[in-house]
């Protein structure tokens, strides 16, 4: 495969010509370096595409009196056009200037042309479309996949035996109360893992969307709302609730003696004979186990933010890198949606609105304080983690006003697979989503300081490079 | 302190210092559907406006002895980063201020030297003609440009500028017509407790803090029950009068007087 290998900085081909004679004289400025016959100038500037610039020069003679005339300009010889802007030049001392007004609109081969004293000297600079600290945040989004984790608050994690039961168990009905639901019901296989409703449907609507389960081993907490510390604990919540599965402690417990008894034995080293509710809490680590498999593959935006990486520019959709562009940049996205992952996997306000039919869902308000209500969180006792590092951020975490109405920033791999959005499914498309943070309503967020959610007025071209690049984040494999 | 310890945390009533009742509250929270929240939340009075200034006149007309009124200088809630540069709003303000009764001018944003514009200043010379309370959500610089431009003025500096008690602290103690409200913070109270550093404060300006539960959103009305048990939990542990100060007393002694109903 050809790879172009593109200045991905500012690449400077100054107009250093062997045939000169070694320069007579010293320019009074650390910089890139141009000589002619006459002249030897050196000038500092730090474009940025669409953003004006100054430009440093400093020149001497050869032989004679120091340069009394300068005049800049820059051009695009391949476009065979220059700037949309004149630059004034203003003399600082004898042989110093300092240009100001120049703007490079377009990424691409730029030539400054400067004129001293009548004779004419160019400088050529490539203008890579990303900025050194855009740079910066493409190449954290990755690598991709991140090195499998085991989770010491489960005993089986990552344990073969473990897995082949949890993903027995994921496919069964017969856990709930009614034998009619299982997970799968709402995490489907063929929806990535999740099941293209507004609102979960287990044996009755609940409040949430339903969220894919694809990477959930990497998370911290669990659920919209956050109200869970453990991908174990999180296992146990649907089977219980009454609008889900259904199911009670007691009835696990008989399933897996039932029917699971001698994987329940090579999974946890012991028969199934103890209390109903340490079977249903060792489902959950089984069925955790299982899910912590559940790792999507690498996508066109890994494979391009790995060759950034390598300082190359490899085939990636002129949109995507365009809706790029504004992820990492102006559209503040990458500030939440950061990492391999595209998540700091806490909670926001987004501005979406969180009434029920009754009430409100307060988010993670109310999560914080069922987490804390839950005997099977990470302080209790059935945490196999004995030094309880694992609990660190249940035992910190702290209850806000800012919470009510705060719910799970998602991590954004497969998003495009993954509709309808937001904790309550409120936006179908992911156009949909872009057009909601582009018109935010501010009045609804609370913010003194800097705005890191504001109206971005974005266009419709930029609307839909940004969905064009959520797209390239996509699986392909969980596509087929 | 000489103080007796400590309140009945369950029998506190509350003086909500910074309410927003703004018009997408309307439909999803009628007037008697807050009036409602209010009284079971043990709130006695409310300090409330939004941005358009209706709402808060719906609710004085429902509850006069519950709602005090203050005015807004946002006509529409996407007016919090432009008003002090619009020279429509000094007009706006002193039309209302001349149809309704009001106890204050605010909440506003305002920020640094934006306080010297002319739309500000004309806002502070409105409220020095009505005598009325100017409700600030600002840095300190800007509650300073506020007290040099009419030295007499009374601000309620919303949030306590989201700044640390020992600032606070200090901007109280340089200007005694400065109260603070604690609207949408945590960290004088995290779990019940006073912190340290605002216990010191709170002891020291007994009179000067009052609560607020900030309904800038619709659904947070549903917020103020849950709000006034969260308060009456760290006022547990001040001494009684200085959470009883707190809770409702600043807030009725500074505002109640102001706006009798008629």
């Amino acid at each position: 495969m050809e790879k172009r290998r593109t200045a991905l900085r500012l690449a400077v081909a100054a107009g250093v010509a062997l045939s000169f004679p070694a320069a007579a004289c010293v320019p009074e400025l650390q910089g890139t370096r141009v000589e002619s016959a006459r002249h030897v100038l050196a000038f500092k500037a730090a474009p940025e595409v669409g953003k004006f610039f100054a430009l440093e020069v400093a020149a001497c003679a050869k032989s004679g009196p120091a340069p009394a005339q300068l005049q800049v300009d820059a051009r695009m010889p391949e476009h065979r056009h220059g700037m949309n802007y004149r630059p004034s030049v203003k003399r600082l001392a004898p042989g110093r200037w300092r240009a100001e007004g120049l703007l490079f609109h377009m990424t691409g081969k730029w030539e400054f042309v400067f004129v001293v004293d009548g004779e004419r000297m160019t400088s050529e600079m490539t203008l890579g479309f990303f900025t050194d600290t855009e740079i910066k945040r493409i190449l954290s989004h990755g690598p991709w996949p991140p090195a499998p984790r085991k989770d010491p608050s489960n005993r089986v994690s990552g344990k073969p035996a473990a897995i082949a039961l949890g993903e027995k168990l994921f496919f069964e009905p017969r856990l709930s109360g009614t034998g009619s639901v299982l997970c799968a019901t709402c995490h489907a296989p063929f929806r990535a893992l999740q099941d293209a409703r507004p609102r979960a449907f287990g044996l009755e609507e609940v409040d949430r969307n339903t969220p894919t389960l694809f990477n959930v081993g990497f998370y911290r907490w669990y659920g919209w709302d956050g109200g869970h510390d453990s991908l174990w604990a999180q296992s146990v919540r649907p089977l219980l609730d009454p609008r889900e599965m259904r199911a009670s402690a007691a009835h696990v417990s008989s399933v897996v003696k039932k029917i699971f008894a001698g994987e329940y034995e090579k999974a946890f080293a012991r028969k199934p004979l103890v209390d109903d509710e340490t079977i249903l809490i060792d489902v959950g680590k089984a069925l955790a186990a299982y899910q912590e498999t559940l790792v999507s593959g690498r996508t066109p935006f890994d494979a391009f933010r790995d060759g950034l990486a390598q300082g190359e520019d490899g085939p990636y959709p002129e949109n995507a890198k365009r809706g790029l562009k504004i992820f990492v940049g102006k559209g503040n996205c990458s500030v939440c949606h950061l990492g391999p992952q595209f998540t700091n996997g806490e909670f926001a306000d987004i501005g979406i609105p969180f009434f029920l039919k009754k009430g409100v869902d307060p988010g993670r308000h109310g999560g914080i304080q069922k987490l804390r209500g839950n005997p099977y969180n990470l302080l209790g006792r059935y945490n196999d983690d004995a030094a309880r590092t694992t609990a660190t951020a249940t035992r910190h975490v702290e209850l806000q006003h800012r919470n009510f109405g705060e719910f799970r920033v998602p991590g954004l791999r497969n998003v495009a697979l993954t509709a309808p959005y937001m904790h309550n499914g409120s936006l179908a498309t992911l156009t949909d989503v872009v057009k909601h943070y582009s018109d935010i309503n501010e009045d609804r967020l609370h913010s003194d300081g800097e705005k890191i959610l504001r109206k971005l007025f974005l266009t419709d071209q930029e609307i839909d490079d940004l969905v064009a690049f959520l797209l390239s984040l996509t699986d392909d494999k969980i596509k087929r | 302190m000489g103080l007796s310890c400590c309140v009945n945390a369950q029998q506190l009533p509350i003086f909500d210092a910074h309410m927003h009742y703004s018009h997408d509250a309307w439909e999803t929270v009628p007037v008697q559907d807050v009036i409602a929240i209010l009284r079971k939340a043990g709130v006695r009075r409310a300090l409330v406006s939004s941005s358009g200034n209706d709402g808060q006149q719906r609710l004085y007309q429902a509850a006069p002895d519950l709602i005090i009124p203050e005015l807004r200088p946002y006509r529409s809630r996407g007016e919090v980063g432009t008003w002090f540069k619009d020279n429509s709003v000094p007009g706006y303000l002193e039309e209302r201020l001349k149809k309704y009764r009001y106890a204050g001018i605010g909440e506003f944003h305002l920020y640094g030297t934006d306080a010297d514009l002319p739309v500000p200043r004309r806002m502070v010379e409105l409220a020095r003609k009505y005598n009325l309370f100017l409700h600030a959500h600002s840095d300190v610089d800007a509650v300073e440009r506020l007290f040099r431009q009419w030295p007499q003025a009374r601000i309620l500096w919303a949030h306590a500028g989201f700044d640390r008690p020992e600032r606070v602290a200090e901007m109280l103690r340089k200007h005694k017509n400065l109260w603070a409200d604690l609207a949408f913070r945590t960290d004088h109270g995290s779990g019940g407790k006073v912190d340290p550093e605002w216990r010191k404060a709170f002891l020291q300006f007994p009179d000067r803090f009052m609560v607020g539960s900030d309904t800038y959103t619709p659904e947070r009305w549903h917020y103020v029950g849950p709000h006034a048990d969260w308060s009456r939990q760290w006022l547990a542990d001040l001494p009684r009068e200085v959470a009883e100060n707190i809770a409702w007393k600043n807030g009725e002694r500074l505002f109640g007087s102001l706006l009798r109903p008629e």
